[in-house]
């Protein structure tokens, strides 16, 4: 693998190359919310110093996951006896500035869809089609709690290509085949990192570490699933979910939840579209049968569900949380209900 | 790689009413390349309305057609049963576990039916009956509502005389025409039931049913790893993907629907 440096003010430039073979999404400020924006060569100039600023924000307000698991996707259809076609984007494109909180979710849906049995061939054409170069979380904020889940605030495993932010430049790490292609195809203005450049970003990285530590200085349980498990006393969720007013966002912007529910639009005589969207298991018709019967029709029950399904279920099928720690279901709550608190007091 | 939220269309060549608010419905399967095994289901797609899943009724060995049985609830039934022979449907599967009816091979094997809970059993009984003389005997324990509510009135005289098969029926109300046993499904098994620990049980029917019914199996001295019970949960994309059937550790779709009770003793509510 190789490490490179970037200097600053070649990052548009180079950028404004990769445009001509790539589509490329960075994240950019809106009302003071950091949300991806796909780059239009004409502003470039104007991105310039705005990017480097950004990148030493947390995520985007968005997470990685509408990349590649789409709010709403057509996915089959009939034409009375015909399927229909569907077809899917499949041109290359450039996804920059994602974070680590954003990586380890791309892992569940790869567990839940990609290594299935059947396999899910729209979520593998988005994840064949991008090239990630996911960036270091040099400022950790309140919200964030990675570190309670043992996710680093800098990429690990999952980014194609790691990319850290230095006053002078950047540091672009390649982390997979996929990445190392990708950078010795595109290498024309790259030039060696020096230590120097490595020993601050290793400042920087330790630096993050110690914000969090000290945002979230108590570690949960270490048995977090048995914990969960043996927490059935209805009192204890009821108390947890107390100032939900159901609206669902925490779901909505969660990066790891990945259920979804085939929706058909009729088109007419015996014909339809199938729409693959995103889906809530906190909505009370969610795991309803047609008979009527429910499993979880009490609140409280769905509230738990999302508790058992990312650090209970998940983990014991895959031995890691379907939780990154990154803070969006707090962000969003209207009722401030922090999950770090529920978890650390079971 | 194949689309799996693709249905393959089919079209409906009969449809035989069971009872007053359940149909057989017979789907052509010339031209298409599909088989399944007892115990898996499908996902059968009304086209404008959406998809539903439903266990086939009809024997696994044969290619040429496929039938279900299905009562209508909801609103996917509903829509179903408005349709006629020769309107198209869509299917996609099969999906989930087969039984692994090898393991029933020369043991006595009870399947516990109430009401439309006796049409995927049906599948499993075709399939014994293919090769009966592996299996030491078949009852079948098949309760109804009333009368009116028996599917299959026709069939379960023909397979009370087949050879190694065994059939009791009861319906919690009688009428002035039936001669038959009155009370729920379970007063069949009140009888002394011998070797009942190395005896397989099969159990399908309304959530009630299937409790009350595997109380009396356990107490009766089967074994929670012989009782086999089809668990109706949300399953929507059959393919452990969209987590609507989430039951405890398992995806129905994906690890069931047919689970032992040992596999799900320790599940809060698992009939609700």
């Amino acid at each position: 693998m190789s490490i490179l440096f970037l200097p600053r003010e070649r990052l548009f430039p180079w950028l404004a190359r990769l445009s001509e073979s790539f589509s490329i999404y960075y994240p950019d400020l809106l009302e003071n919310k950091v949300h991806y924006k796909k780059l239009d060569k004409s502003l470039f100039n104007d991105t310039d110093d705005r990017l480097n600023k950004v990148l030493q924000r947390i995520r985007t307000a968005e997470s990685l996951k509408g990349f590649f698991f789409n709010p709403k996707l057509k996915v089959a259809g009939l034409e009375q006896t015909t399927h229909v076609e569907v077809k899917i984007d499949d041109s290359p494109r450039v996804i920059i500035g994602a974070k680590n909180c954003d990586l380890r979710p791309l892992k569940v849906h790869q567990k839940m869809y990609l290594e299935s049995e059947f396999g899910e061939p729209f979520y593998r054409s988005q994840f064949e089609r991008t090239i990630i170069i996911a960036a270091d979380c040099p400022v950790p904020e309140q919200t964030c709690f990675c570190n309670l889940l043992i996710v680093k605030p800098y990429p690990e495993q999952g980014a194609d290509v790691i990319l850290t932010a230095l006053t002078s430049g950047y540091i672009f790490e390649t982390s997979s085949k996929k990445g190392e292609d990708f950078i010795r195809n595109n290498n024309h203005l790259f030039q060696e990192a020096s230590s120097t450049d490595l020993v601050q970003r290793e400042e920087k990285r330790k630096h993050a570490n110690e914000i969090l530590r000290t945002i979230n200085p108590k570690q949960l349980r270490q048995d977090l699933a048995n914990a969960i498990q043996e927490k059935n006393d209805e009192d204890f969720w009821q108390d947890g979910a107390k100032f939900c007013v159901e609206c669902f966002g925490c779901l909505m912007v969660c990066p790891t939840c990945f259920c979804f529910l085939l929706y058909d639009i009729p088109l007419g005589q015996e014909s339809f579209l199938r729409h693959k969207i995103w889906d809530a298991c906190y909505y009370a018709a969610y795991a309803r049968v047609g008979g009527g019967m429910n499993p979880r029709p009490e609140f409280w029950k769905r509230f738990r569900n999302r508790f058992h399904c990312k650090f209970m279920n998940f983990y014991n099928d895959f031995r890691f949380n379907a939780c990154s720690g990154c803070g969006r279901c707090y962000s969003v709550c209207m009722g401030k209900i922090d999950i770090r608190k529920i978890l650390g007091s079971l | 790689m194949r689309n799996p939220f693709q249905p393959f269309p089919v079209t409906i060549t009969e449809i035989i009413d069971e009872t007053p608010t359940i149909k057989t419905f017979v789907l052509d399967l010339h031209n298409h390349p599909f088989s399944f095994d007892a115990g898996q289901f499908i996902e059968l797609t009304i086209p404008g309305v959406g998809e539903a899943p439903f266990t086939p009724s009809s024997s696994p060995f044969v290619k040429d057609k496929i039938e279900m049985t299905i009562m209508k609830v909801g609103s996917a039934t509903s829509a179903l049963f408005e349709l006629s022979v020769g309107a198209t449907l869509g299917i996609r599967g099969p999906f989930g576990k087969r039984y692994p009816i090898e393991e029933f091979e020369g043991r006595e094997v009870l399947i516990l039916g109430g009401g439309v809970g006796l049409a995927p059993l049906r599948s499993l009984f075709l399939a014994l009956t293919e090769n009966i003389k592996k299996y030491k005997k078949i009852y079948i324990k098949y309760g109804a509502r009333t009368p009116n509510d028996i599917v299959y009135k026709t069939l379960l005289p023909k397979w009370k005389n087949w050879k190694r098969v065994d059939i009791e029926q009861s319906v919690d109300v009688g009428d002035s025409n039936w001669n038959g046993k009155t009370g729920v499904v379970t007063i069949l098994l009140d009888e002394p039931i011998l070797n009942s620990k190395n005896m397989v049980a099969v159990v399908c029917g309304p959530p009630i049913m299937m409790k009350f019914g595997t109380i009396k199996l356990l107490e009766k001295g089967f074994d929670s790893n012989n009782i086999y019970l089809s668990m109706e949960k949300n399953m929507s994309c059959g393919l452990g993907q969209c987590g609507h059937c989430r039951f405890g550790k398992y995806f129905v779709c994906k690890d069931g629907p047919v689970l032992t009770w040992e596999q799900i003793k320790d599940i809060e509510d698992p009939f609700l």
